[in-house]
């Protein structure tokens, strides 16, 4: 019987798939993307024979005499080939022109093995890398990399979801994972009144027709631009919070098929929101599945035969997929009530500075509250204008603010002020010299009526359009209701 | 294999492969596989020592114990036999061919490791059946079956010709050609190898 080398050096063979998963839910965008590769992992470890068929090889007398000339063929000694047997069984799509009751079904397409064949592994060895690993007690591991592409989002294992949840009742069901309709447990909902949920769900999408594993959930760290005293985390249980970072983990966990692992960051509303920034990294495994189909069929050596007929103890095979998913959220683009905008725009014969000056005055006497600030900058000279500046793009002065009306809701908003001015600085230094025909002459030349033109972009976002109208009526009337 | 799937033939789509090509990895039914004796496939094993002790004992007893035995054998036979057989001397010959061929398919380890003999040992070189389609059979495997055929047929027609000479007129001096298809036989993979090592 043929005693191939890799029948004792080859332990483990491994199909290895990865997907890498993106979300991003900003204000500015709500997409996902995904990437999948995949590899065929063969792992070969060296013994005692490994070394001595390198370092003593096999020689006939009349070849050493003769110097190598005696006739001798080593071309499949040791025997270092490993044939790994490829077949797919591949999940099919629906083509996107056909009709709800005309399947026309198309694979995935996998690049780089064959669907129904074979990918030969050379596993041969030097005899110093032989050396090393033995004593190291390592095994190496030959990869043969494959492409997959057209894997369609609706078969992805996993969908990632993001929800910001703002009433007590609606965060105690969510978290306990109760249906609607129960009963109200008026105790548990007490330490969620005032508070606000941000919950990430990773649900582990049910195959239809075939043995489902369950979801290895290895780890999630979610990293915070901000973070404040009140925060909590759920599940409490097996997560780490590390203030210094604002970073928490939490471990590992196993998701069943149809099943959902959720994970929330809890604290006051205000709070929340002004966290700008947070970056979820998931780390999970899917065993005894791939995503393009390919399963490893058969493993063969160089006569051809499979490991049926080995002498030695077979290889173990395993199929496995890794996800890695990022999420960026800002948690500000995931508030419900934001589903109406409005939008106002307000030209005054002022600057950009001074108006915005005033906007942040009339935003404090009205209980506005501001949650980034940025003032208008010096704006770029307008051509052919001289003494004019024009601020506009980058040097627009920006106010992202919040505004609650109790019970009824909040009203978020952003504006923009941009316009045009003439430099006033210069013009009152020259001014002590002739003020009044100084500047007569600057406004002149800038062409302006006044000391500058500003503009008011506002877009109100909230869950009713009245609450916006009267959020923009506050402002306008403010600026003394000029439109 | 984790999920029980199958690989198919290359030449019939339907039917499942439970073998491949040695040489060029193709899925192989049983109708589409060709199993043959390949020299280039060859492995060692042990063995080597008994090889040579049998090798080195044929050779001695051509040189010396054919020689040491008593005359009173030789006389013995020729008297039953009615004339002289001249059996020692064509044992002789035919020992001594068939105890070199014996040496000549032994290999040998750690021979080139200078005065350090610890990974020296004699292996013998064993024959080891593959699995290959139609296409690579029809390369150098279809020759290697041919020679094999060709060294066993000249084995055995030298044998049995120095046999039946040998028997036929009583004169046993015909026994070196027995010994030279001994030798053969034995040699016959080597023989091979070479062939297809110098046709390469």
């Amino acid at each position: 019987m043929y005693q191939a080398e890799v029948h004792r050096t080859v332990s483990e063979v491994r199909l290895l798939e990865r997907l890498s998963f993106d979300l991003t839910i900003t204000d500015e965008a709500y997409q996902s993307e995904h990437s999948t590769d995949g590899e065929i992992r063969v792992f070969n470890r060296a013994d005692d024979q490994v070394i001595r068929d390198r370092e003593y090889p096999p020689a006939h007398p009349l070849g050493v005499l003769t110097g190598g000339v005696s006739g001798e063929s080593e071309s499949a000694y040791p025997g270092t080939t490993l044939y790994v047997g490829v077949a797919r069984e591949p999940p099919l799509e629906q083509d996107e022109d056909a009709f709800q009751d005309d399947y026309v079904m198309k694979a995935i397409d996998v690049d780089g093995i064959p669907e129904d064949g074979v990918v030969g592994v050379d596993l041969d060895w030097d005899a110093a890398e032989a050396r090393e690993s033995m004593a190291d007690d390592t095994a190496r591991v030959a990869t043969e990399r494959y492409d997959i592409s057209g894997l369609p989002n609706d078969q992805l294992p996993i969908i990632v979801r993001a929800e910001l949840y703002r009433d007590a009742k609606r965060i105690l069901r969510v978290l306990r994972n109760e249906e609607d309709g129960q009963r109200d447990d008026l105790r548990g909902r007490q330490q969620y009144e005032g508070q606000a949920a941000l919950v990430l769900d990773i649900e582990h999408r049910t195959e239809s027709g075939a043995d489902s594993a369950p979801l290895r959930v290895e780890g999630l760290q979610v990293g915070l631009s901000r973070t404040f005293p009140q925060i909590q985390f759920d599940p409490e249980h097996g997560s780490s919070y590390d203030p210094q970072s604002r970073q928490v983990k939490w471990g590992s966990r196993t998701v069943q098929p149809g099943d959902t692992a959720r994970y929330a960051i809890i604290g006051p509303i205000s709070e929340l929101l002004e966290v700008d920034r947070l970056d979820a990294r998931l780390q999970a495994t899917l065993g005894g599945r791939t995503l393009s189909g390919v399963t490893v069929a058969e493993l063969f050596d160089e006569s051809g035969e499979s490991t049926q007929q080995w002498q030695e103890s077979t290889p173990t095979v395993s199929e496995k997929t890794t996800i890695t998913a990022e999420v960026e959220i800002d948690p500000s683009a995931l508030r419900g009530e934001s589903k109406e905008v409005s939008s106002s725009r307000i030209t005054m014969q002022t600057t950009p500075v001074a108006l915005f000056n005033e906007l942040v005055k009339v935003c404090d006497r009205n209980g506005i509250n501001i949650t980034e600030r940025s003032p208008p900058g010096d704006g770029t000279p307008v051509e052919g204008r001289e003494g004019v500046y024009d601020v506009s793009g980058e040097d627009a002065g920006e106010l992202d603010v919040r505004r609650e009306y109790g019970d009824e809701g909040v009203v978020y908003a952003g504006m923009e002020i941009t316009g045009r001015y003439t430099a006033m600085s210069e013009e009152a230094q020259v001014s002590t010299f002739d003020e009044t025909e100084d500047r007569l002459v600057r406004r002149t030349k800038g062409g302006l009526d006044d000391a500058g033109r500003a503009t008011l972009d506002i877009d109100a976002r909230s869950a009713d359009a009245e609450l916006n109208s009267r959020f923009l009526s506050t402002i306008e009337e403010a600026f003394g209701g000029e439109m | 294999m984790a999920s029980g799937s199958t690989l198919s033939c290359r030449n019939h789509g339907d039917r499942g492969a439970g073998q491949v090509c040695g040489e060029c990895g193709d899925p192989l039914c049983g109708d589409c596989s060709n199993r043959v004796t390949d020299v280039t496939l060859d492995d060692y094993g042990a063995g080597g020592v008994r090889r040579l002790i049998v090798g080195l004992l044929l050779i001695a007893g051509s040189l010396v114990l054919l020689d040491a035995l008593p005359r009173g054998i030789w006389l013995a036979l020729a008297s039953v036999a009615g004339k002289p057989l001249y059996l020692r001397l064509g044992l002789k010959p035919a020992f001594l061919l068939t105890g070199i061929a014996l040496l000549g398919t032994l290999r040998f380890r750690g021979i080139s490791g200078g005065f350090d003999f610890s990974g020296f040992s004699i292996v013998t070189r064993r024959n080891n059946a593959r699995v290959v389609c139609q296409s690579c059979y029809d390369g150098d495997k279809r020759l290697q079956r041919t020679l094999s055929r060709v060294f066993k047929l000249i084995a055995v027609a030298l044998i049995v010709y120095g046999i039946y000479q040998s028997v036929a007129a009583l004169f046993f001096r015909w026994l070196w050609i027995s010994g030279v298809g001994g030798a053969i036989w034995i040699l016959r993979e080597d023989l091979k190898l070479a062939v297809i090592e110098l046709s390469s």
